[in-house]
Parts: C-alpha cells; structure tokens; sequence
C-alpha cells in the first residue's frame, strides 16, 4: 500500500514539473532512487540498565519527529524503558501522519510484547492516514501548480513550503528537501531564506547528513540585513545545530565552543523539535570536557554566566566539571560514569559517547600526572580505576603484571597521549625527561650531515648533467617491461652482473648472522 | 734507446719545481721519441724473452715514461703473439706469470707525475690487471695494485676513473669490503667526461705537470689516465660501491650512494635497471636505518620514479608491512615474496630488515616502558612461539653491547630471567666535548665541500651554454632598455656567479 502511495506521488510530481516546464530530469531519477527507500533506524547498543530519567518527563522536552525518534531509540536500545517506550512511540507515531513511522513502532512493540503485528496494527487508521497524506499531496501540488501558473512568487514560496512540510512529516525526506530547495528559489527577504535553510537544517538532522547542516548555517551566518530581534532569535538555534553538527562530526573542541555561545534566554524552547536546553547544556559541559583544559574550562565554562543557567539544568556536568577543575579527577570520572546510560539513550550523543568518555578519561590521566615525576601504578590504579571501555584488545600479559589498567596507560604512550614511561619492576609511572639542549645539538648534527650528503649528491649529479650521462633510452629497441611503459636501456647484463654480487655479498652475510 | 733514457733522467722535482715548461717539453720529447723507437725495433720488443731484461735496466721510480710505455707496448705484442683465443689473457700476463713482475713493479712504484703523461698505456695495463685478476679468480695482487695506482695518483681520490669501477668490482669479487671502503670513503666531486673537461682545459691551459688543484685536470679524456666514463659505468660504480657498503653494515653510506643513483640524470620516459635495483636497496635500507621507509629524494626526476615504483611494488608491499607494526604481517609479507628476494639477490637485505623490525620494536620499548620483565619484552618482540626468553635476554643483551640501546639488565627481585631498566633519555646523549669535536670535524669537512661548491661554480661560469644564455639575456634587456648601442657587448663580460641562474635574473631585473 505503501508503494501505492509513493507510485502516485511521484506521478503527480511529475505532473507538476512537467506542467511548468522546469522539468529537471535529473532531479526525477533521483526521486525515483530516494523514494523506495524508507531507512528504518537501527541501533546497535543494548543498555540494560534503567537509566535515571523519568521517560515522560524526559520526553515533554520535545516536540515534532523527534520526539518518535527518540522514543523509538530508547525502545530499542534500552531492556529496562523498552516496553513503556515501545508503547509511546506508537502512540506519537498515531499522533502524526508518518505511516512508515508507525508501522517501525508497532513492528518493535510486538517484538518486544511478543504479540502478533497484525493484531496490534490499526489498519484502519494505516490506510486512512495513507490516503489522507495522498490526498494532501495532491491537493497541495495542484495548489502549487496553480500558482506557478499564475506565476506569483510569493504564494510558489508558499506552497513549496506547505509540501515540504507535508512530506517532512509524512517522512519523505527526499522531497521535503526538494520542495524547500525550490522553495529558496522563490524566497524575497532574509527572513524567507532563514526559514527555508532552518527547514532544510531539520530535514538535515534528521537525515545526519551533517555537511548539508554546515552549508545551511552558512548561508543564514551569510545573511546581511536581518532584523536585529531576528537574528537574535535565529542565532541560538544556529548555534546549537552547528554544536550538534561539529560534536557528530568528532570535532569536540568546536563543537563545546559553539554550545558555549548558545544564548540560554533566546533559546527556551523553541528548538524543541531538534534539541533541549538540557541537551546543550549536556553536549556542550561534555565537549568542553573532552577537549578544553583546565583554566579554559574555568574560564569558558564555569565562568560563563550566560551557560551557566545551561548548567544549572544538569547539575552533575557542572558538578563534573567543577571537579575536574578542582583536580579531583576519580569523582568527575564517578559522576559521569553515573550517567553513562542516560547518555546511551541519547539520539545524538549515542555514537559519541564512547570516545568523549575516553577522551576524559585520557585527559584526566595526563592532567593527574602533570605535576609529579614519578607514581605509583597502584596508588594511580585506585584513583581511576579501570576503565569500563574495553581495554582487552592487547596482549595478555604472561607475567601477571599488566593490569588492564597498565594496558590503558601503554596505549596512552603509544598514542602520544601521556608523556610518560612504565616502570613494571617498581609498578611506578615515570615522567619524560629529556634535555633540550641535547636534542639541539644532535638536530645541529643531523642538519650538517643531511647538508653535506645532499649537496655532494646534487654536485655530483651536476656533474653527471654536465658531463652528458643521462640516462638514454637504449639504441637497440629496449626490452619493455610489463607495464609497458618504461624503456630499460641496455643495462640488463650488467645488472644480472651485480646480480651475481649480491649474491655473494649475501652468502657472506648470513654465514656471519 | 740509451739518449731516451738521458733524456728521461731529465725529470726529476727539481727541474719540475724550477721550470714546468722544460720539464713538459721533456717529456713530451721523450715520448715521442719512445713512437719513434718503436717502430723500427719492434722486433726487439716483441720477443717475450727479452724485453723483461730490458724492462730490468730500467727503474721505474725515476723512469716512469719509458717505463710504462714499453711496458704497454710488451702487453701489447704479447696479446698480439697469442691468436690462440681473442678473450682470454696470454699466461704470461696472468698473476704469477712470467711478466707479472714487471707489471707489479710498475704499479707499485712510479713517479705520479710522469705517469700523467703515459695516460692511455696506463689504461691498458689496469684494463689487463682486472681481466688478469678476473680471469685467474686471484683478485688480492690486482686489488693491492690498484689501490695503491689510485691513492698515488690522486692523493685526494675525488676525480672518477675506470680504474675506480675496476677496483669496486675487484673488490666485489673478492669480497673485500672493507678494501673497497678504502677508497670509495673518498668523496668523487669529478667525472671526467669529455664534455665536462672541455671547459676546464681553455681555462686551465698548464702543463699536465702542473701542481693542480682538481685532479679533474690531468685525470680527463685528454690525458687518457681514465678510460671513457659512461652513464653506466657511472651508476655501475655507485651501486657496488653501495653494495660494498652494504657488505660492511655501513647502512647509510650506502644508502648515500644509492641516492646518487637514484637521482641521477635521465632522459624523458626512460630509468634505467640499475635504478630499479638502487632503488629496492634503498626502500629496504631506510627500514634498517630508520624504521620507516625513506622520502624520495626530491632531485628525482617524477617520471623514472613512477616507472621505478611500479616494477619495485613487492618491495614497496614489505615497507607497508613494516609500517603496521605487527611482526607477523611482516614475516608473512617476506615469506610471500621468497623467490623474489632470492633472485633479486635482496635476500640478505630482508634478513636485516627483519632484524631491524626486531631493533626497533625493542627499541620502541624503551620509550614506553622504564623497566620491564625479560619475558615480557619476549612477548612484545619476540617471534618464537612459545616465547624464547632465553634467546630474548641474548638479544638484549646484544643491543645493550652494540650500543643500539642504552640499558641494564638487573636480576629480577621475584622471579624470571631478570628486568631490563631503560636509561632515562637524557643518559643517551654525548657530553660536550664529544659534540665539540664533532662540530669541528664537520666544519673542516664543509670548507673542503664548499671549495668544490665553488669551483663547480666556476667551471660551470665558463660553460658554453651558461654563456651564450647570458648573451640572450643581455640582448634581450638590451632591446627592453631600447638603448642607443644596440650593439651586443662582447661575450667576456664578467658572468654573474651563483649556482642558481634563475634567481640571478631576477636580481638583475
């Protein structure tokens, strides 16, 4: 049925393209590709334990598609909500007019149930909601047509946006993206473009496809004469997408920056539909956090007033970083930990959290060594404990001494994380000294003989050049090699010639080895 | 045959310090009288029997010329009088043979001025040493000679000679490496081309008994003291002089050889062989000395190197393998490539290279660790399963001696073989002395390099092509400044030094 639905929107499509001979043949193949595929969101993370938010109030922070999503997400991930969230998300999913949506939840909830889909499926309202949407389409592409008949930009403006938002939430990305595209085509003020590129910024989120979210900020950032109450409005929500955009992207350093700007008044609630205030305040304490040092995360963080109404939201990021300023690194480490699994059932913060906890991690450990010259293993084992992230990936140790702890700080060396090295006969951690001057005068070495080689290499070749010994291709038609392409010139003997000395410089070598 | 001897006796230091003409014209007189002398008494000379009593009477310390001239003419009449076969050497030229002793009298002691005069006879002569020395499988004598021919005449040893790639191959075939460094420890800064010593002779113009500063003026094509050196005999040389390196374990003197030969000129499309095997050494090398494979050098022409690196991809495989760090890739990607590196005659090489993955992953210990347990440096290095930690304490305790790593080994409190304690790295460094030594050694080796920098700089002023490009470039500023004299001024105006012409340009502009 549901390709019904689609086989009839595209033909309408088509229709309307055709009609206003803006026909764009590729954009029509490309919907035909797009179109089949609806990606059902798979997850891969199993949390079992009951993480310490409560589901409903967790879950009225937010409001449009994301708030299915994520509900589908902690269904999925979560052993201990799935059945609560199971029923939730079906129940948002009947709100809204996404069929594939509901379809996705109540497959999931009788999974999980271990009822029979048919039985839980409301066909009637399935098949409704199908025609209603295909209705909807139609009316609204004829509408459209008719205005782009009528040739008035203003009401085309209006009319693609009604049918990217009739698809956006009918869950036809491809097109939503389509209609909002065409839509800039027909946009006349700052104002226009700033909501069309939000738009697009939505669909983008939804998509992951983070790039496209970089160029839509782009072009608001790009936008010369906004009104100043606007951009003040805009300029969170921007912010904030661009944070989201930098912390998927890995780049936490930029990520915690732009969170950091995000104006807590301006921002309220009014990017519900992609993030909470709870959310920034979240991302951007552990952004800040995996990437900031200590006096930049006193400056920047703590000291910010404007975040710091953020934090008060989250009161265990502030606590974390407090104490992690205040060097008191196993009980930042504890407080996250803490929160581990709520941070799993994030929609965002999911795929992230495992190397923002190790980063932390990792800094923790380098900050905790920075002052002394030398510590022991053990006294270092106790404060931070061993790390809940698998560590099991190298050797066993046959001697019994290597802790997966010990294992952790090997791979920090490795890395060039942690300047330090291992004593395993006294179990301390010894700092890295070297001698400055010492380096300095072996690299003043080095300079002198990479000099002296270099120029009687090139003198000598200079002297080749000059004395006519190129290289030349042979006179008598040169042996081709394989590739075909290069010329030997008749040098083969000789070389069997070295050949043979090599040989024998080899026989002497291993006599001796 | 006597009044050439007077004549000859003629040379000696001190006409040669007093007047250089006479003692050119001398020579030269007494040459062309031994030509002469030649011809009509051939028949003397031609029996074998007499001529080495002849050869006798004359001392060929104070008589080199006449010495070696009929030396060569003996040689000649000698191979001549043999029809038997046209490769093989006459018995009588053979070491040990019955006019071996002449040949090694005159190689052995000769006056290194007169010499400079019978060039093209000498030649001959070491081209039947090494024939001689290659025929008979005894390459000690021929080597020894021609040592001493190339130190004596040469002192400094930096003009390239023929005499040169014999010794290099000699040496190669006696496996006398360490003979070989002997002389090719001696930077070349000279080929003696014609082309590259046509130059030089307008602006030398002496005697060829001169005291010369370059050897590059008597050691040329004119003179004959070496035979026609061509591209391949030029990269020849490089690349056993690199493999006599190889031989001692001087790694990056020979990956310094091998380099000249990667960069070596070439035309367009074309690389030769010798490159290609140059250039596998050179990959295997950068892992024995650094772990890593080396950068291209930049003088490389692109175009050789693309060709190079297609045909070396096995090569290439192993450096890869070695990058990853893991011994097993490494020893698999060896293992996989056997007969190529047994044929290529690489084989040594990759049983080094898999010693240095060993070094280095010890060595990388060291930075990671301050102290450890033997068996648990067998179980990061080692590849013997189940781990020999025997072997490993053996191997450590090598490195530790060879100096490669700065550690101790301390018996172990608990149990085991024992506990490697790295030295902190500030331990591992020179003391101040040492570095300042080092400084000035380097500084008297970069004045010697920068006197050649500059000569070059000077020869290459006086080349044709440099010039007549300065005369391009002066009537095209010439027409620019639209000057009244249009004339082009003469040609010896004085060239703009630098090795760079293009930034001269610029200057001038």
């Amino acid at each position: 049925m549901a390709g019904e639905f689609w086989r009839q929107s595209r033909f309408s499509n088509k229709g309307i393209n055709s009609a206003v001979k803006t026909v764009d043949f590729v954009d029509i193949a490309m919907s035909e590709d797009q179109h089949v595929t609806h990606i059902k969101p798979t997850y891969h993370v199993t949390v079992s334990e009951a993480p310490k938010f409560d589901l409903q109030s967790y879950i009225a922070n937010y409001k449009g598609r994301t708030v299915f999503r994520r509900l589908y997400l902690i269904a999925s991930c979560s052993t201990a909500l799935q059945e609560e969230a199971a029923r939730l998300a079906v129940a948002e999913a009947k709100k809204g007019s996404d069929v594939n949506q509901y379809q996705d939840a109540v497959q999931l909830l009788a999974t999980i149930t271990g009822q029979d889909v048919q039985e839980l499926m409301d066909k009637k309202w399935l098949s409704n909601q199908e025609k209603q949407n295909a209705a909807e389409s139609k009316r609204l592409e004829n509408e459209l047509k008719q205005y782009k008949n009528n040739l008035i930009r203003e009401s085309i403006r209006m009319g693609s946006e009604e049918l990217g938002v009739h698809n956006h939430n009918t869950g036809d990305l491809p097109n939503a993206l389509k209609s909002f595209n065409r839509m800039r085509d027909y946009c006349t003020g700052p104002g226009h473009i700033a909501t069309t590129a939000f738009r697009t910024i939505a669909v983008n989120i939804e998509q992951r496809n983070w790039l496209g979210v970089q160029s839509q900020v782009a072009k608001i950032r790009a936008l010369q004469q906004m009104k100043p109450e606007e951009s003040a409005k805009n300029q969170p929500k921007i912010f904030a997408a661009q944070g989201l955009q930098y912390m998927s992207l890995g780049d936490y350093k930029e990520a915690a920056n732009f969170f950091l700007d995000v104006d807590f008044a301006a921002l309220g609630d009014n990017y519900n539909d992609v993030i909470s205030a709870n959310d920034v305040a979240v991302y951007g304490g552990l952004c800040a956090l995996a990437s900031m040092s200590r006096s930049e995360l006193q400056n920047k963080v703590l000291d910010n007033a404007n975040f710091r109404s953020f934090l008060e939201l989250e009161p265990h990021i502030r606590r974390a970083i407090n104490s992690f300023c205040a060097s008191k690194y196993s009980q930042c480490l504890e407080t996250l930990e803490s929160y581990r699994v709520d941070y799993l059932l994030d929609i965002y913060l999911q795929e992230q959290l495992g190397l923002i906890y190790t980063k932390i991690r990792t800094k923790s450990i380098v900050q905790y060594f920075q002052p002394f010259s030398r510590v022991t293993l053990k006294s270092m084992e106790k404060m931070f404990g061993t790390s809940s992230i698998s560590t099991t990936n190298g050797q066993q140790s046959s001697t019994g001494t290597i802790t997966p702890f010990v294992q952790e700080l090997i791979q920090m060396i490795e890395s060039d994380a942690l300047q330090a090295r291992i004593d395993l006969e006294r179990m301390v951690l010894i700092a890295y000294e070297e001698s400055p001057r010492a380096i300095m005068q072996q690299q003043a070495l080095d300079t002198v003989d990479n000099f002296i080689n270099e120029a009687r290499i090139k003198l000598l070749r200079l002297n080749a050049i000059n004395g006519g010994l190129e290289v030349k291709q042979a006179q008598n038609k040169g042996k081709q090699t394989a590739s075909g392409a290069m010329y030997i010139s008749s040098l083969v003997d000789v070389s069997s010639g070295s050949g043979q000395f090599q040989g024998q410089g080899y026989s002497l070598r291993s006599a001796r080895g | 045959m006597d009044t050439i001897l007077a004549d000859a006796a003629q040379l000696n230091d001190v006409l040669l310090a007093t007047d250089e003409s006479e003692y050119d014209n001398v020579a030269l007189h007494v040459l062309q009288a031994l030509r002469k002398f030649q011809t009509p008494d051939q028949t003397i000379l031609l029996t074998v029997s007499l001529a080495p009593m002849l050869l006798e009477s004359i001392d060929p310390v104070s008589l080199t010329i006449p010495y070696v001239y009929l030396l060569h003419s003996l040689l000649e009449s000698t191979i001549k009088a043999n029809h038997s076969s046209s490769r093989s050497l006459p018995q009588a030229l053979l070491p040990d043979g019955q006019l071996w002793p002449a040949v090694t009298a005159g190689l052995l002691a000769f006056d290194p001025i007169q010499m400079r005069y019978v060039g093209p006879q000498l030649v001959k002569i070491v081209e039947v040493v090494y024939s001689g020395a290659e025929q008979t499988s005894n390459f000690v004598p021929a080597i020894q000679l021609l040592q001493n021919l190339i130190l004596r005449l040469d002192p400094q040893c930096c003009t390239l000679s023929t005499t040169h790639y014999y010794y290099v191959k000699l040496c190669l075939y006696a496996r006398a490496y360490t003979e070989a460094t002997n002389i090719i420890d001696f930077p070349i800064y000279h080929i003696p081309t014609s082309e590259a010593t046509k130059t030089l002779e307008k602006r030398l113009g002496k005697y060829l008994c001169s005291q010369q500063e370059s050897s590059l003026a008597y050691i040329n094509p004119q003179s004959g003291l070496s035979g026609k050196i061509t591209s391949r005999v030029y990269l020849e040389y490089y690349l056993l002089g690199a493999l006599c390196y190889i031989g001692t374990e001087q790694w990056k003197k020979a990956q310094a050889f091998l380099e000249i030969v990667l960069v070596a000129p070439t035309q367009q499309n074309v690389a030769s062989l010798i490159m290609l095997e140059a250039y596998k050494k050179w990959l295997l090398l950068g892992l024995i000395i650094k772990g890593q494979a080396p950068d291209l050098p930049r003088a490389m022409g692109a175009n050789a190197a693309k060709h190079i690196r297609i045909l070396a991809k096995p090569y290439e495989c192993v450096v890869d393998a070695f990058k990853t760090n893991k011994l097993e890739v490494l020893h698999a990607e060896i293992q996989e490539g056997l007969d190529i590196w047994q044929q290529e005659g690489n084989y040594g090489l990759m049983v080094e290279v898999s010693n240095a993955f060993r070094r280095f992953a010890v060595i990388r210990l060291s930075k990671m660790f301050a102290a450890l347990p033997i068996e648990e440096v067998a179980q990061r290095t080692s590849s013997s399963q189940p781990q020999d930690t025997q072997e490993t304490l053996a191997y450590v305790q090598q490195l530790i001696s060879t100096g490669e790593l700065q550690a101790t080994i301390t018996p172990s409190q608990t149990s085991g073989l024992g506990t490697v304690r790295f030295l902190p790295p500030t331990a591992a460094h020179k003391t101040e002395q040492e570095v300042e030594q080092e400084h000035r050694a380097k500084t008297i080796e970069l004045k010697v390099l920068l006197k050649h920098i500059s000569d070059y700089d000077h020869q290459l002023a006086a080349n044709k092509d440099y010039v007549e490009w300065l005369t391009k470039l002066k009537k095209a500023r010439d027409q620019d400044k639209k000057a009244a004299d249009k004339g082009v001024k003469p040609l010896g105006g004085p060239p703009v030094p630098g090795d760079f012409p293009d930034e001269d340009m610029m200057d001038e502009w």
